[in-house]
This record gives structure tokens, C-alpha cells and sequence, in this order.
């Protein structure tokens, strides 16, 4: 049972949906089954979930970065990755019990704040708020540097101070195997405006903490364990648009990496498996707290490719966001039913 | 055509319907359906491009007296939209039902082959959608293996009668008893709970596997649209739910539970209206302009 609906979490969070002539079109499917080969044909969102069950207890912190922007175009980054987060946050603190931290550069965080707030997840900077465990669910927030030779210290002192049970990536740009980051049109991303919050995943895979990378196209953390194949499925995979040369394909790699056309499907699909595995369908969010989520995303100024203050989601509309959000939540909850004899 | 088909597929072959109906197959079904070829909507969209200007015929219902004496939702839905979308590229589209399924289609009168033969004299394409055929006993099943000879139309012969003319057949079913998953028939009988029992042996030109048939037909009306440019061709999401609101009203009922209610295949109308969306979505995507990002 868990295994035929892991399957379905899949391939609905896979189904493409991008325009005609994007190069990186067709790309989905393939990503997909490489990395499903790449980690005993199980079902990822579902594997993503089980080590998350394993690996968390109440009251453990598990640290969400995200965020990636490029100013002037998008100066408090994209609609994907915040929304993402926010909704496996929601889902591990409802479901599990766990404390989330939210960590990105300080331009690309007002958007997971709106978000996390209109989600029921009240975010502060404060670990006294953090870990208060009374009438509603909180959030740490952690700003983290642009200054990418300040970046690896801040990573360890991160999981210094916090000891999380997790680190989940969703949407986070990550360099290639010349240490150059590079955005999904294929041109470098400059360190100022990304924050190089790879770090957190590299050292807390020496300390032996989960870690999991959501992506949908190579470059973002999590793609280092496909990097051979995504090198051959991504357009831009042998070759970028900068002077390096390498392509975009990221070296860094996760305990489990998982992959949809939107990062943030995906981060919803392992949603809806933890909410499985916890037998509590609420533990995904419902279509109405997406729609909020969404318009509050893109009030504090995130950006999906319909325009500013238009919750699109990489060039999709809000309508489809809520669609997969609406679909997701009926395949959980009809699973979840009990089974009844139709009687003829 | 091959990627934006391949994601038709994989969204409306999604399982969302309840425990107590088969669960598990739909997947395994649309592989060996496909059986590593290419998706299938390429071959079915350029059959129904081919037909413009043609008869169509569009076979549906399935009654169950005493249980759904006015019909299943499922199939009815999906032909009206499918047919709807033919219409407006110039079919001449005729749809066929039990009489008691569906007043406002055209009618099948009797439950006995011969009366329904002539039909395929009409006729340049049949589409059939959650439409049963017999099985290798001669006898039509549910998915849940309970016999259904003489609740419903017996079509087997139109459509043997119009592949042996060379016309076009393409049969859209979710659960491997309906018409067209002859085509996989020794996979049914090895793979689907009551598979032996159930397995149709009506063999159409295409397949398409759907996880709810109505899908299906909305599938082929997306293909339609996708040929076409034409995205009002799609379904629309609050239709679905008219739709859904009017069958309930009829006592169209929903075949998952077997109640007058707007689910399909025990699936609410909102999810259903989901799926509408996202599939327009797709046909939007396809036709939309590139566009080059400077950063």
C-alpha cells in the first residue's frame, strides 16, 4: 500500500507542465527515473518521508533552506522553494512534532515568513518563540550571510548551536564541480545574490545528519547524486552560458534526492507521504491555507512568472498550484479510508 | 507532441479512487498498454485530426438496475466532452447509450446485439468510454467481478463490424473490463484483482488507459485542443462541476459509492475539477511563446 501510493505522490508531483521552446522541456521524466534508479526504484517522495519519520524526534529542530532570486528581476527571489518549504515545515511540526528553521539570504526570507504565517506557522528569529510549545506552532528564522567566505563558518555554527535532526533543501542553486553556481537559463549566479547555504548540507552529512535535496531541473542541492546523468538529460548540463564551462549540474549531493516539475510539488508530495505514514490527512495542507499561502508568498515580494502579486509558481497559475494541492489531498485521504464493499 | 502527451498521460493516469475498488493496477495497465512505445495520445490525437469532417460515433453508459437504474457518471461525462470538442472541428459526432442511461443522447434501444449492428454502418470512428465488453466467457463483469449481462448494451459486434471494415476504434476504460484492453488481455488476466474473470477481449485500434474514464475523454478533448491552438476545446473546471452537480440531480450515480452524489469513481467533484484544470494547463504550456531569460 504505501508503495502504489508513493507511486501515484510521484507521478503526479512529475507531471511537466512547461512551455514550449523552454529548454529544459522533456527533462522532468528522465531526471526522475534517474534518480528513482539511483536509489532502489523506491518511490522518492515516500523514501524522503521514511527517513524524516526515522530520523526526527519531538522537539528536534530541522533546518529548510531555500531561496533563490536574482535582483533586479526578482529581488526577494521565486514563488518556488518558499512555498515548498512551508508546507513540509507545516507538515513535520503537525506531524512530528519537530521545530523548523528557516534559513535563507535575508532579501529571500520575507516571502517564507508571509508564507509560513499564513500557513499557521508563526516564524521568529527568537528560540525562546521557537520552542514554545503552547496554543499555536512556531518557527525559528535565521538570516544567513551573502558573503560567501563567511558562509561555511555560519554553516557550522548553525548546526552548532541547533544540532537538527534534518537538513532539507528545496530550490536552493548549489555550484558544479568548479564551484561555479549557475541559474536554470545557464548563466553564473553571482554570490551576491545567492547564499551559499550548501555548506549546511555538506557538513551535516559529515556528522552523519539527514539530508535531503528537492529540485527540478539539476542545479540545486541534492542533483550531486545524479550528476553524471543530469549532465546528459539537462540542456545546459555539459555546457553553460559562463565562462566555466562545466555546466550547470550541481555537485552536491543529499541523502535522498527528490524530483518534480516544481520543486515545491515535490516538497508537497513528501508532505502528503508524511501525512500518510502519520495517518492524518491534515498534516498536508488543504487547498484553502495553499491559496493563502500563495497570495501572501507573492505580497512579500516573490516572484512566479505571472507578475508581481500573482501567485504563479514557475510559469504555472495558482489555479494549478491549488489543483495539485486539491488532488494530492484526495489520493491521501482514499488511502487513508477505510475500504467498503460496494455491495454489487 | 511526444513530451506534452507523455504528461496528459501520466496526470490522468494518477490513482486517486477509494479502497474497495481496484487499486494499484492503473499504472501497470497504461505501461503495458504502451508496451515502451511512444505515449499514446500521439497515434489516438492524430486519429481523431484524421476524422474532421467525419461520423464519430461515441458509445457510453452503464446501468446497473436496482443499484444505478439511471446510469454510472463515469463515461457519460467524458463522452460529452470528447464530443463536444470533435463537434467544434467539424465531426459529425452521434452518441450512444442505453436508453435509460442518458435521455438526452442518442439511445441504444435494446441489450441485444443485433438491434445495435447497424450502427457501425454509421459510423467512421467509434470511441468508446467506460464502455464493457465480454470477456473470453462471453460475459460482460464490473471490476469487482459481479456479471452485468442483460443491465446494459452489448456493443461487441458494432465494434467487431467496424474494425473489420478498417474504420477506427479507440476504447478509453480505467478498470480492464471495459472494450480496448483486449489489447492487453493476457496482462489483465495476470496483473488485475479478478483479472481472469473480468479481462475484456474486445480489441480496439487504440487504447487509453485513464485512472477515471471521464479523464480520459478529457484527454482526447485536450488532444483535440493541443492539434488545434484551440484551448477553449478543453474542459473547463467549473463545467466539471456543474456537470457533476447535474448528473447528481438526474440520479446519474456516482460508481464509486453508488449514490446520487457529485464524486466519480468516489472521487469528490472539486478533485475531478482539479484534474481539469491542471490538463488545460498543460495545452496552455504547450502553446504558450518561448520567452528568453536574461538573468
Amino acid at each position: 500500500m504505501p508503495e502504489t501510493f508513493g507511486l501515484h505522490v510521484d507521478r503526479l508531483v512529475t507531471v511537466e507542465m512547461r512551455r514550449a521552446g523552454d529548454p529544459s522541456r522533456g527533462i522532468i521524466v528522465p531526471l526522475y527515473e534517474a534518480a528513482s534508479r539511483a536509489q532502489r526504484g523506491r518511490p522518492l517522495t515516500l523514501l524522503a518521508a521514511e527517513g524524516l519519520t526515522r530520523s526526527i524526534t519531538r522537539g528536534r529542530y530541522v533546518v529548510f533552506l531555500t531561496g533563490s532570486g536574482r535582483a533586479p528581476w526578482r529581488p526577494r527571489g521565486e514563488t518556488d522553494g518558499p512555498l515548498g518549504v512551508v508546507s513540509l515545515a507545516r507538515a513535520l511540526k503537525l506531524g512530528l512534532g519537530a521545530r523548523p528553521v528557516y534559513v535563507a539570504a535575508e532579501p529571500y526570507l520575507p516571502p517564507v515568513v508571509a508564507a509560513s504565517e499564513a500557513a499557521g506557522i508563526t516564524p521568529s528569529p527568537d528560540r525562546t518563540m521557537a520552542e514554545f510549545d503552547g496554543f499555536y506552532p512556531t518557527a525559528l528564522v535565521r538570516p544567513f550571510t551573502l558573503q560567501k567566505e563567511q558562509a561555511q563558518a555560519q554553516a557550522r555554527a548553525i548546526l552548532d548551536e541547533l544540532n537538527p535532526a534534518a537538513v532539507i533543501s528545496i530550490e536552493t542553486l548549489s555550484p558544479n564541480e568548479k564551484g561555479v553556481i549557475h541559474s536554470a537559463t545557464g548563466y553564473e549566479r553571482e554570490s551576491q545574490h545567492v547564499a551559499h547555504t550548501f555548506h549546511l548540507v555538506e557538513e551535516a552529512r559529515g556528522r552523519g545528519i539527514f539530508t535531503i535535496g528537492i529540485g527540478d531541473f539539476g542545479n540545486e542541492v541534492g542533483c550531486g547524486l545524479i550528476a553524471a546523468e543530469a549532465k546528459q538529460i539537462n540542456p545546459y548540463g555539459l555546457r553553460c552560458k559562463c565562462p566555466c564551462g562545466a555546466g550547470v549540474v550541481s555537485r552536491i549531493a543529499t541523502d535522498v534526492l527528490v524530483i518534480g516539475n516544481i520543486s515545491n510539488w515535490a516538497a508537497y508530495g513528501v508532505a502528503a507521504c508524511l501525512a500518510y505514514l502519520c495517518k492524518n490527512p491534515d498534516v498536508l495542507q488543504g487547498v484553502d491555507t495553499e491559496r493563502r499561502m500563495g497570495l501572501d508568498c507573492v505580497y512579500a515580494g516573490a516572484e512566479g512568472g505571472g507578475g508581481m502579486k500573482q501567485p504563479w509558481v514557475d510559469h504555472t497559475s495558482p489555479e494549478t498550484q491549488q489543483a495539485m494541492v486539491a488532488m494530492l489531498r484526495m489520493l491521501l485521504e482514499n488511502t487513508l479510508r477505510a475500504a467498503s464493499d460496494r455491495g454489487w | 507532441m511526444e513530451i506534452v502527451c507523455n504528461n496528459i498521460e501520466r496526470l490522468v493516469t494518477t490513482e486517486i479512487r477509494p479502497r474497495g475498488l481496484t487499486r494499484g493496477a492503473i499504472a501497470g495497465l497504461y505501461e503495458a498498454a504502451r508496451a515502451g512505445g511512444p505515449p499514446l495520445g500521439v497515434a489516438v490525437g492524430q486519429a481523431l485530426m484524421a476524422h474532421r469532417g467525419k461520423r464519430v460515433g461515441i458509445f457510453t453508459g452503464a446501468p446497473v438496475p436496482g443499484y444505478m437504474p439511471n446510469g454510472e457518471n463515469d463515461g457519460p461525462l467524458g463522452s460529452i466532452v470528447a464530443g463536444r470538442a470533435l463537434e467544434r472541428i467539424g465531426c459529425r459526432v452521434t452518441f450512444y447509450s442505453e436508453r435509460e442511461l442518458f435521455p438526452i443522447l442518442q439511445e441504444l434501444h435494446k441489450t441485444d446485439r443485433a438491434a445495435n449492428l447497424p450502427y457501425a454502418d454509421e459510423t467512421d470512428l467509434a470511441i468508446t468510454i467506460e464502455k464493457q465488453g465480454a470477456t473470453a466467457d462471453g460475459h460482460m463483469y464490473s471490476i469487482n467481478a459481479n456479471n452485468r449481462d442483460h443491465t446494459r448494451a452489448n456493443i461487441d459486434n458494432v465494434i467487431a463490424k467496424l474494425s473489420a471494415d478498417g474504420k477506427v476504434t479507440i476504447g478509453v476504460g480505467d478498470g480492464g473490463n471495459e472494450i480496448g484492453w483486449g489489447n492487453i488481455y493476457d496482462y489483465i488476466v495476470k496483473h488485475v484483482p479478478h483479472g481472469p474473470t473480468i479481462a475484456c477481449t474486445i480489441r480496439t485500434t487504440h487504447l487509453f488507459p485513464a485512472a477515471v474514464s471521464n479523464w480520459g475523454g478529457y484527454a482526447l478533448a485536450a488532444l483535440v485542443a493541443l492539434h488545434t491552438g484551440d484551448l477553449t476545446l478543453c474542459h473547463d473546471p467549473k463545467r466539471e462541476m456543474e456537470y457533476l452537480d447535474l448528473t447528481a440531480k438526474m440520479q446519474v450515480m456516482d460508481g464509486g459509492t453508488g449514490r446520487a452524489i457529485n464524486h466519480v469513481d468516489g472521487i469528490p467533484a472539486e478533485v475531478s475539477a482539479a484534474v481539469v484544470t491542471i490538463l488545460r494547463g498543460l495545452v496552455q504550456a504547450y502553446h504558450r511563446k518561448p520567452f528568453d531569460r536574461p538573468f
